[in-house]
């Protein structure tokens, strides 16, 4: 009987030998892995702490980490879901660092947006990445587009807007539906995962 | 209203919002529970499909900087290998040779270890990504380590390491035989040595100490600063430490201040992190541990309190902090030919006189300028620039957003002309160095730091050229001057820390004396065509700042 591997297999195989050549002390190997990781764990820290210069930074040292204590990790296992794990511990000791100083508090909206951190459920093993790719692939083609221009091309709304032929309003109001919309997509496919784990 | 909000929060995810209607959608959010969780919602997820559909361009510019810091940072964990590592390097030096080298990147080796329990940043100068611009020629090697910044009664033995007249120490032994003298690292550590005693410079944040007394100091920016001896490795976490090595190698670590991380260099070398008012001894029985001894950190010479750069140096210095009117004033003391006051009235190309923006705006103290593209100032300038391969710094706060056009400038400050030309500003060359972190260039030449100023807030930056005034044929380690190269002298500073290098690129500096030099009758504030971003506190100082200097102007805007 033959065996066939799909996408996710295959990019298993060259991950762990990605891993392995890097334990072996291959450094471009782990540039390889960055590339592969590096949009998921960014979107992660995003869904966890939604401060733009702090996802950069916490994802930043999530992989320098991952890189000092390559030699702890398991080949075989999940190796996204790992630092998924890092990132979620430099978030905390972020978030903890960030509410002791005073200064920070002042910026509302930002602080707002680390103490929504706090009570955040989002756990590391969760996969939600991962439902969030699932959801956009499901998305209208027309959504698709106003998503790619705004995050992908990075044009203006009023670009946007003379681009798709609608006003400004339009769009706004529309990437915030999109958005809205994603947002309760991921969270159904989570209860449907929890239901099926029973 | 609810679509007015709507539109709102997502103007200002977009960053397209009026810093006005920014003030008024903070009072509506601290006031309205389902608009404070729409707009924290929101963010989750346009944070998250931000990061999820980056352009290819985004990812390789994140996984450099990762890389950078990779190799900029060795691996803590392994901390017996990684003094090995230190030992081994010392072996090769002292047999002849070179420490391996991997392919592209070259390793120094480690210079500074990081964390044990605190985060502890860490870094090494050079780990550089040479680019092929000079065939032949070795990766960069920074010609200066620290400079001898103080000395009461020093008397040094025949073969010591000599500093430039400026006090400029390269790498090598310094032979104290009597009196003080305090050195001060690249990296901002200072070491007070007490005479007789042999003290060996290796790196930016590391030295040796063979035997003889030394307090260190070591800033926060400093922090991971290294001192081994023949049986003991010593790294700072926090802020001071005595440390006395006797002609057997027997060595004592006293903490005065702040946390040490100490560890044997033979048998037991697990390492402990000893705090304030506790000292250890590591003597010569291969399977001793370090012993607790009596703190005497009391009877250690500490380095002397450091006089601010601005009494010492003669500086430009431009706060932009005027209310209205056409000028600028220069601020500064004692620069010659100056004050440099600037005008923002200049020529068009037409020849007429028009009013140049930079506009002016809120800065990190008082106000700054903020640059479009095609904006510049034209300063007229001090000789100093002029002065081919005499040495100066600047240090500016800018501010650039995460986007910028394509098209647009990236040096801040340029002066001179055709192959002539400094520019100071930040790296756009993918391959260079990481993309977005401060640059230099003069010509062909260049160095690329490691940090990614591209976030939309303000940032302090220094560029500190050591140019080579006052270097004599007796100077450190050379029968002949040396040629001063812009990936060798320049040293980058970000927020008050000595940057790593990520990229390089050799060419030689202009001298005066070599029958040419750097035409800088202007220097251009916003560089030749405009750099987009937002300066403040601008200076420019006569000589090689030394990296407290760089701390000093940096904490002088800190709250």
């Amino acid at each position: 009987m033959e065996n066939h591997l799909n996408q996710n297999d295959v990019q298993e195989i060259e991950e762990d030998d990605l891993i392995c050549a890097v334990q072996a002390g291959d450094l471009a190997a782990f540039e390889q892995l960055i590339h592969l990781h590096s949009s998921r764990v960014r979107a992660f820290v995003s869904m966890r702490l939604p401060v733009s210069h702090l996802v950069d930074e916490i994802a930043h040292e999530a992989f320098v980490f991952a890189y000092r204590h390559m030699d702890d990790f398991t080949v075989g296992s999940n190796f996204g879901a790992w630092l998924r794990a890092i990132a979620n511990n430099l978030v905390r000791a972020e978030v903890l660092r960030y509410s002791r100083s005073v200064k920070n508090q002042q910026n509302y909206l930002e602080h707002c947006l680390v103490e929504s951190s706090q009570d955040q459920g989002l756990k590391p093993e969760s996969p939600m990445v991962l439902y969030l790719e699932e959801c956009l692939g499901d998305l209208p083609e027309g959504q698709r587009e106003l998503l790619q221009r705004r995050y992908k091309l990075s044009e203006s709304t009023r670009d946007m807007a003379q681009g798709m032929d609608q006003s400004e309003a339009w769009v706004r109001t529309t990437l915030c539906r999109v958005r809205r919309a994603l947002r309760a997509c991921v969270e159904h496919k989570q209860e449907v995962s929890t239901v099926a784990r029973g | 209203m609810e679509d007015e909000n709507t539109e709102r929060l997502d103007a200002f995810l977009a960053r397209e919002l009026p810093q006005g209607d920014v003030v008024a959608l903070e009072a509506q959010i601290r006031a309205d529970d389902s608009l404070r969780e729409a707009f924290i919602e929101q963010s989750r997820m346009d944070a998250a499909l931000s990061s999820l559909m980056q352009e290819q361009q985004g990812v390789q510019a994140f996984a450099e900087g990762v890389m950078a810091s990779v190799q900029a940072r060795p691996e803590r964990s392994l901390a017996k290998s990684v003094l090995s590592e230190i030992l081994d390097e010392r072996e090769a030096s002292l047999r002849g040779h070179q420490p391996k080298r991997f392919d592209w990147w070259v390793w120094s080796k480690t210079a500074a270890i990081a964390a044990v329990a605190a985060a502890v940043t860490v870094w090494i100068l050079q780990s550089v990504q040479m680019d092929s611009g000079q065939e032949g020629r070795a990766a960069p090697t920074p010609k200066f380590l620290a400079r001898l910044s103080a000395g009461d009664g020093a008397v040094w033995g025949e073969d010591s390491l000599q500093a430039r007249e400026d006090g400029w120490l390269g790498a090598g032994r310094l032979d104290l035989r009597s009196g003080l003298a305090e050195v001060t690292f690249g990296s901002g550590a200072r070491v007070m040595l007490e005479g007789p005693a042999v003290f060996d410079l290796e790196q930016m944040n590391r030295g040796f100490l063979k035997r003889g007394r030394l307090t260190a100091e070591v800033p926060l920016p400093a922090s991971g600063f290294v001192i081994n001896t023949p049986l003991m490795n010593v790294i700072d976490i926090g802020t001071r430490f005595g440390l006395t090595v006797k002609n057997s190698g027997v060595s004592e670590v006293h903490v005065m201040q702040g946390l040490v991380e100490v560890s044997r260099t033979r048998g037991r070398a697990v390492p402990i992190v000893l705090r304030e008012g506790l000292a250890v001894l590591a003597d010569r029985r291969p399977q001793s541990r370090l012993k607790p001894i009596v703190y005497a950190g009391h009877d250690y010479v500490l380095p002397e309190q450091e006089a601010s750069i601005l009494a010492t140096s003669d500086y430009l210095h431009y706060g932009f902090d005027e209310v209205g009117g056409a000028e600028i004033d220069d601020t500064g003391l004692g620069m010659a030919g100056g004050p440099f006051d600037i005008s923002l009235l200049s020529e068009s190309e037409s020849g007429d006189v028009v009013r140049a923006s930079p506009k002016r705006t809120a800065g990190v103290v008082g106000r700054a300028l903020a640059f479009d593209k095609g904006q510049r100032l034209k300063v007229n300038s001090p000789d100093l620039l002029a002065g081919g391969t005499r040495p100066w710094s600047m240090a500016l706060w800018i501010k650039i957003q995460a986007k910028t056009s394509e098209d647009g400038e990236q040096a801040m400050i340029s002066w001179g002309k055709e192959e002539a030309i400094w520019k100071l500003g930040w790296n756009k060359a993918v391959g260079a160095g990481v993309e977005g972190a401060l640059r230099a260039d003069f010509g062909s030449g260049h160095v690329v730091a490691a940090t990614d100023l591209r976030d939309g807030r303000w940032h302090h930056v220094a560029i500190v050229f050591i140019g080579d005034e006052g270097y004599g044929a007796s100077a450190v380690g050379n029968s002949a001057r040396d040629l001063v190269d812009v990936s060798t002298h320049v040293r980058l500073y970000v927020d008050g820390r000595l940057e790593a290098l990520s990229g390089a690129r050799s060419n030689t500096v202009l001298s005066v004396e070599g029958g040419s030099s750097v035409d800088a009758s202007q220097f251009y504030l916003g560089g030749a065509a405009g750099f987009e971003g937002w300066l403040d506190e601008f200076y420019l100082l006569e000589g090689a700042a030394p990296s407290s200097a760089v701390l000093e102007l940096y904490e002088l805007a800190l709250p």
